[in-house]
């Protein structure tokens, strides 16, 4: 009785280990990822230097969004930006957070990556390009011909005043890339040198005080460049 | 103080005539996948080694350890070891002849080994359940023989742009031997 329990045991275990081990050749089943490729529908390869230009001309920006497209061993992708990381190589000159890169500075390029969990990344041969077109001059002048502004051989442009206004500066730029956009007033910085007698708002609108005669230099820059200055004669009333 | 009164009621009555044993067993372990409407089977031996408590005509509670090589190509090119840790409550009867036929339910976890860009390996869980007949050989050993369902959910799989969620069911046939003492 013994003997046959023991070949009872021994047959089962040998008959099961007998039919076991299959072995596939097709593809995984759950599909591997096989690249990420930065793309950009709208095939920017450089960014004005401004500030916020939502709202501009077709074409002229200081933004740009991108995307990843993941390919997969199967064939099949999908896109994506929020769900990498994206890094600027020179995070001063064009910043990028969720694919949207921002221009922050007034020259300068940048190669723009995408990576997931510091495990796969943008082939470095496919890196996304981006220069800055810089603002090389501007020019102001008053949008409704309150004012009359002379400019010297430096640029330097003075304006008498003797109304507290307010008056609506323009602002025309031009780009190192020989466009020039008529008013680029809420994209550059204003500053005032004496902001109890004159200031400007981030639009260009300018207010005067009256107060007493003053001069006051008022200055356009974009990304800490000074662009062109403006000097205010100020005439008490 | 009723409570305790209660619960060692229910112990005394449940392992009236407990043992420990230890065993091994050997499965045929056949694993259907489903993913994406594509289904794909692995088959592979899986080896157990398992301790368990209980009255082999009662109730009893095995922990049962278990390896098992995929060697196949699921979740990558190369799938490879998985380690199983499963926690399975029996109910056997004594029906004469020194045959004790019993159901089994339980749960368990565990991880396999992949080769993939984002994962190393893969955890799962698993609920299973089965039932089977023990033979007593003698005192000590039992001859055991028997079929085991499981409902295995395996560890989400990133693509980055998408998830893969994957559920697999294995249907095990298997023989071993216990160890009472």
């Amino acid at each position: 009785m013994k003997t046959l329990h023991n070949i009872l045991l021994s047959s089962s275990l040998f008959a099961v280990m007998l039919g076991c081990q299959s072995s596939d050749n097709k593809p995984p089943l759950v599909p591997e990822i096989e690249t990420i490729q930065i793309i950009d529908y709208n095939a920017t390869t450089s960014l004005y230097a401004l500030t916020d230009t939502s709202g501009s001309a077709d074409g002229v920006s200081s933004t740009t969004s991108l995307l990843a497209t993941i390919i997969y061993s199967d064939g099949r992708s999908a896109t994506t930006a929020n769900e990498l990381d994206w890094e600027s190589n020179n995070s001063k000159v064009i910043a990028v957070s969720n694919g949207l890169c921002t221009a922050l500075a007034n020259h300068g390029s940048v190669d723009i990556n995408a990576s997931y969990r510091k495990t796969l990344y943008t082939k470095s041969d496919e890196s996304k390009k981006l220069t800055i077109i810089p603002l090389v001059d501007v020019n102001i002048s008053e949008k409704n011909g309150m004012l009359s502004i002379n400019y010297d051989s430096n640029s330097t442009g003075r304006v008498d005043i003797n109304d507290s206004g307010p008056y609506e500066l323009s602002a025309n730029g031009h780009f190192e890339n020989n466009v020039s956009l008529t008013d680029i007033s809420s994209n550059i910085i204003w500053t005032s040198s004496n902001t109890t007698v004159a200031t400007v708002s981030s639009s260009g609108t300018l207010n005067v005080a009256l107060d007493k005669n003053a001069t006051v230099i008022i200055k356009t820059s974009i990304f800490n460049e000074v662009n062109t200055t403006l000097e205010l004669n100020i005439t008490a009333p | 103080m009723r409570v305790l009164l209660l619960l060692s009621f229910l112990y005394l009555s449940l392992f009236a005539e407990a043992m420990s044993y230890i065993g091994l067993s050997i499965e045929d372990s056949t694993e259907f996948f489903v993913i994406n409407g594509e289904t794909q089977d692995a088959s592979a031996p899986q080896y157990k080694l398992k301790a368990g408590y209980g009255d082999i005509a009662g109730y009893s509670v095995e922990a049962s350890f278990s390896y098992m090589d995929y060697a196949t190509n699921v979740f990558s090119e190369n799938d490879g070891k998985a380690l199983m840790l499963d926690i399975t409550l029996y109910k056997g009867w004594d029906v004469g002849y020194d045959l004790y036929p019993y159901l089994g339910v339980g749960i368990g976890m565990g991880e396999m080994d992949v080769d993939r860009k984002l994962e190393n390996s893969l955890s799962f869980s698993s609920f299973n359940f089965g039932g089977g007949l023990r033979y007593v050989i003698n005192h000590t050993y039992d001859f055991d023989v028997g079929l085991n369902y499981k409902l295995r959910t395996w560890q989400t799989i990133s693509l980055v742009a998408d998830k893969i969620n994957v559920t697999s069911h294995l249907v095990n046939p298997y023989v071993g031997i216990n160890f009472h003492f």
